[in-house]
């Protein structure tokens, strides 16, 4: 009810698109899905750069970040995710999620970010567990630990909070099946 | 300069695709992979939920093909011969639909002779031979063979070749059956080649896999190696009597043993050498061995026969098979 007052506050202050933002934040609270439109408050971005293994001028293995492009079965592909918060209060209880892609496994150890405390889901992003920790059902039907390409969902849930004009990135690596 | 600069690049490729080696099979070519992140957090009193936009990749397709020799070893054949037939499995191991051009090379190092008029047969989907009347004969350009990704898909190759004559037995002949991609630039470009636009659909690009786009697997023939066949008689041909027929084996008789050698097959049989040593209580009758109806000496010389040590031998050298020859010799019972 207090939200509903003061998003009608909003309302009567502001331009008519504030109007809009204002009702589907409050439809939100019910179905989170839609909150997406509540955009304004925290920017999140995604990147995904190929990890190129060359051998440097003394023909040791070295690894460098490249674009995206020619990539091919097997290559490794470090995602960087950007989150920056664009209101003018601090933001908390940050919580960053991503699936791990399709046709794509997550590779062990790879998920990065300071100030996070990292789980991973093996069902879709129902339960989330450290690594270690999950277990996953073998084709016996006996419950087996279950390893990185189990992972489903990666979970970073950020510590501190987050300052008007703060960013944080996490990151992770996954290869192409 | 601009060689220099190639040769780096080529070198630099193999490198960064080493990591790949073990991935066969992979995400199909043209696949779009994306990724998307979402945030919640509170602000004040407000819970938000934030997704990002999708960060996208496409996969290239990489060339890849697997060749192996199905047959479970040497093909025996006769010297000469014809039709003779080695049998393939050529597999797409890529990730994207890729067309091979087939050939064959039979002037391979490390064998004794060149099989001839070689031919490549597509088959009907049995994985076995079942004559050049209902097996599809290949034709480059024509009918190459167009394989699904990611070893789905398999096709065996027939290689028929003829075997030049005169070649002796345990001889062997290889024949080599040669796929390459026809995505142009890619048969014969090192591992990691980029080839830009050649891909599935042609929005992305082709990478030349670990295998090369150009994958070959030899067939050895060898020649048999001949049976021969020994027949051996004894007739008593003199036992004193005036006999003719009938005659008895009784102490004093003479006995003509006679050998038949028969050399079956093809080809040559070398230094082929028949000894047969005098049974006890029986004397060899002296300038009684002979060949083919010729008297042999029965010493070591220039002849064909001699009896040494109780013995006789006879060195008929190499021989032209098929061929039949006859050794006789006498002996008395003591």
């Amino acid at each position: 009810m207090k939200l509903l007052k003061m998003e009608i506050k909003m309302k009567t202050k502001n331009i008519k698109t504030a109007v809009i933002t204002g009702f589907i934040a409050i439809l939100t609270l019910a179905t989170p899905v839609q909150v997406q439109a509540v955009n304004g408050h925290i920017e999140i971005r995604n990147e995904v750069r190929k990890v190129e293994i060359f051998l440097n001028k003394k023909g040791v293995r070295q690894q460098r970040e490249v674009e995206a492009v020619k990539v091919t079965p097997g290559d490794e592909l470090l995602y960087t995710i950007y989150f920056k918060n664009t209101s003018k209060k601090a933001a908390s209880n940050i919580v960053i999620n991503n699936p791990v892609p399709k046709n794509m496994i997550y590779k062990n150890g790879s998920a990065f970010g300071s100030g996070t405390d990292i789980t991973f889901s093996v069902d879709g992003g129902k339960t989330f567990a450290k690594s270690g920790k999950l277990k996953v059902k073998s084709k016996s039907g006996t419950l087996q630990p279950a390893t990185a390409k189990d992972y489903t969902d990666i979970r970073w849930v950020f510590k501190p909070k987050l300052n008007p004009g703060d960013q944080g990135t996490v990151q992770f690596r996954a290869n192409l099946k | 300069m601009a060689m220099k600069r190639f040769l780096l690049n080529v070198f630099f490729l193999a490198g960064l695709l080493l990591p790949a080696a073990s991935w066969a099979v992979g995400t199909g070519a043209n696949t779009v992979i994306n990724n998307t992140a979402n945030i919640t957090y509170d602000v004040g009193t407000v819970t938000g939920l934030t997704a990002s936009a999708s960060a996208t990749f496409r996969v290239d397709e990489i060339i890849a093909a697997a060749h192996t020799w199905q047959d479970a070893g040497n093909i025996i054949v006769l010297s000469p011969d014809s039709n003779q037939v080695l049998s393939f499995l050529l597999t797409n191991v890529g990730n994207g639909v890729e067309t091979f051009s087939l050939s064959v090379n039979n002037a391979i190092a490390g064998d004794n002779f060149d099989p001839l008029n070689a031919r490549i047969y597509l088959d009907n989907g049995n994985g076995i031979f079942d004559g050049i009347l209902v097996e599809t004969l290949y034709v480059p350009g024509v009918n190459d063979p167009v394989l699904d990704a990611n070893g789905t898909d398999a096709i065996v190759l027939f290689v028929l070749n003829d075997i030049p004559a005169a070649f002796l037995a345990t001889n062997t002949g290889i024949s080599r059956i040669i796929a390459s991609s026809t995505t142009p630039g890619a048969a014969g470009s090192p591992v990691g080649t980029v080839l830009a636009g050649q891909g599935d659909g042609g929005l992305i690009d082709a990478v030349v896999g670990t295998t090369t786009a150009d994958v070959n697997a030899n067939g050895t023939y060898e020649v048999q190696a001949n049976p021969v066949g020994l027949v051996k008689t004894a007739d008593v041909i003199n036992d004193g009597s005036a006999c003719t027929t009938g005659c008895s084996p009784i102490p004093g008789a003479t006995i003509r043993y006679s050998i038949q050698v028969n050399v079956i097959g093809l080809g040559i049989v070398e230094s082929l050498t028949i000894t047969d040593a005098i049974p006890v209580n029986t004397t060899y009758v002296a300038g009684t061995i002979t060949l083919d109806a010729i008297t042999m000496t029965d010493i070591v010389d220039a002849d064909a026969g001699d009896f040494t040590a109780n013995t006789i031998t006879i060195n008929l050298g190499n021989v032209n098979a098929p061929a039949t020859r006859t050794i006789t010799f006498d002996v008395t019972i003591n």
